[in-house]
């Protein structure tokens, strides 16, 4: 259909044709059926376009619509009784579970203890040494100054890490006191060690950790590490 | 407790409101057929969703019980809707009669092209059931229907300029902004543009084996 035709069953359409031209044309419509069959389905392909444009909006709510329920068939469709009995049974079991769980540990875990000062060097007496400096500003919260005069000092290796992590534990930094603290705990200060480090994984949460660390604590560990033990307990 | 009281009150209000809502519009759905169908003309979302859940059940359920399968009841209601969407004007029967009898008769026409059942015994006392009982008019609102698929088949094939350019020329839209928003150099482009995109889509519609139903 070229474009000439086009304009000229537009034109034919509209009754703009001149009266020579549409003798001219209607002379066509009878003689060629070729143009006929053009014109006719000029025709049709109009009126569908204006019934398309009279129609749009339903049409989309229509087609919206049918999709709609078109997904709701397939979502039914996969959930068949034995499959919504499954997954039911899924959903009840992974709540008891966790409720289980949650109920257990709540009744095994220490709660998040409190801090419970050492005996700091100036309760002793002492209070012209580099210790009882660093000790001093731990205790007036100048955590940063106490750990870098504790860091720079002539301690053992051992005394400079218990008193850095003890300064940390002063001041809540309890990832710092894990980090700090150190690994053999010896003699006197060995409750005291275990203590911060139980300490240290209570107040971060770490539940299981713990537990362990409870349950392998030496069996003459001092009284009074075990009350605070038994106390943060449920 | 003052506040209490109204939010309560508010709530109930609107609890009051939707209720009402849905109980006319529930009575009017199972009274008006005349209703549903200017419903689904004028694009009444609800309407046709009321009729998804009213009626589809019964279409798929006869589908079903004669050799279909749950898409081919989808399809054919889907049709039956566009069918009246488009070329019905007005309900003699009850709006679900009228479904019921397009569908019968979509899903028969579509076996006997399909020439699938054609033998089946069951099959042919429905068809024969079917065809006897359903009205004339209606088969010619059929006709008028799948011209006007085989029309949009086609149509749809177009690009989106050429399907956005015949929709706003029809809609009568000036000639400078379908210039500006399909972005043509100019009005002449766009002419031409929409002279190729006719001859184009009247290319596709005359290379159809159904082409010969446009002239019935």
């Amino acid at each position: 259909m070229t474009e000439e035709r086009q304009i000229l069953f537009e034109k034919y359409i509209q009754g703009k044709l001149e009266a020579n031209e549409l003798v001219t044309f209607n002379d066509q419509l009878r003689s060629d059926a070729s143009f006929k069959e053009e014109f006719e389905l000029y025709k049709v392909m109009e009126g569908f376009v204006e019934e398309k444009v009279k129609n749009e909006g339903a049409l989309g709510v229509l087609q919206k619509v049918h999709q709609v329920e078109i997904k709701k068939e397939a979502v039914n469709a996969k959930l068949t009784p034995l499959k919504s009995f499954i997954i039911f049974f899924i959903v009840l079991a992974t709540v008891f579970a966790y409720l289980k769980l949650s109920k257990s540990s709540k009744q095994n875990a220490p709660l998040a203890m409190t801090y419970v000062d050492p005996n700091w060097p100036q309760e002793r007496g002492k209070t012209n040494d580099i210790l009882a400096n660093a000790a001093s500003l731990a205790l007036n919260n100048k955590t940063t100054e106490a750990i870098s005069i504790l860091k720079k000092s002539s301690l053992s290796d051992f005394d400079k890490a218990y008193w850095i992590s003890e300064t940390f534990a002063k001041s809540n930094q309890f990832d710092s006191v894990i980090i700090y603290l150190p690994k053999q705990s010896l003699g006197i200060l060995r409750d005291r060690i275990n203590y911060l480090e139980i300490l240290a994984q209570s107040r971060l949460e770490h539940t299981a950790i713990v537990q362990q660390l409870i349950k392998e604590l030496p069996e003459d560990t001092d009284t009074f590490y075990m009350k605070i033990y038994k106390s943060n307990k449920k | 407790m003052g506040r209490f009281t109204i939010s309560q009150f508010k709530k109930n209000l609107i609890t009051l409101f939707k209720i009402n809502y849905l109980y006319t519009t529930s009575f009017d759905l199972h009274l008006s057929n005349n209703k549903l169908l200017h419903g689904l003309k004028s694009g009444d979302r609800v309407i046709v969703e009321s009729i998804y859940a009213d009626i589809f059940p019964k279409v798929k359920s006869w589908v079903l019980n004669n050799k279909g399968k749950e898409e081919d009841a989808y399809d054919i209601f889907q049709e039956v809707l566009e069918t009246i969407l488009l070329k019905i004007d007005s309900v003699h029967t009850t709006f679900e009669g009228l479904v019921m009898q397009i569908a019968k008769y979509k899903w028969i026409d579509k076996i006997r092209k399909a020439k699938t059942v054609s033998s089946n015994n069951d099959f042919v006392s429905v068809k024969t059931d079917t065809e006897n009982t359903i009205d004339d008019s209606l088969i010619e609102k059929e006709r008028d229907y799948l011209k006007y698929k085989l029309l949009d088949n086609y149509f749809t094939q177009l690009s989106p300029i050429c399907q956005a350019l015949m929709l706003k020329v029809k809609k009568g839209m000036s000639v400078d902004k379908i210039v500006y928003d399909l972005e043509f150099k100019s009005a002449n482009t766009m002419y031409r543009r929409k002279a190729a995109c006719i001859e184009r889509w009247s290319k596709l519609i005359k290379q159809d084996k159904n082409y010969s139903l446009l002239n019935d």
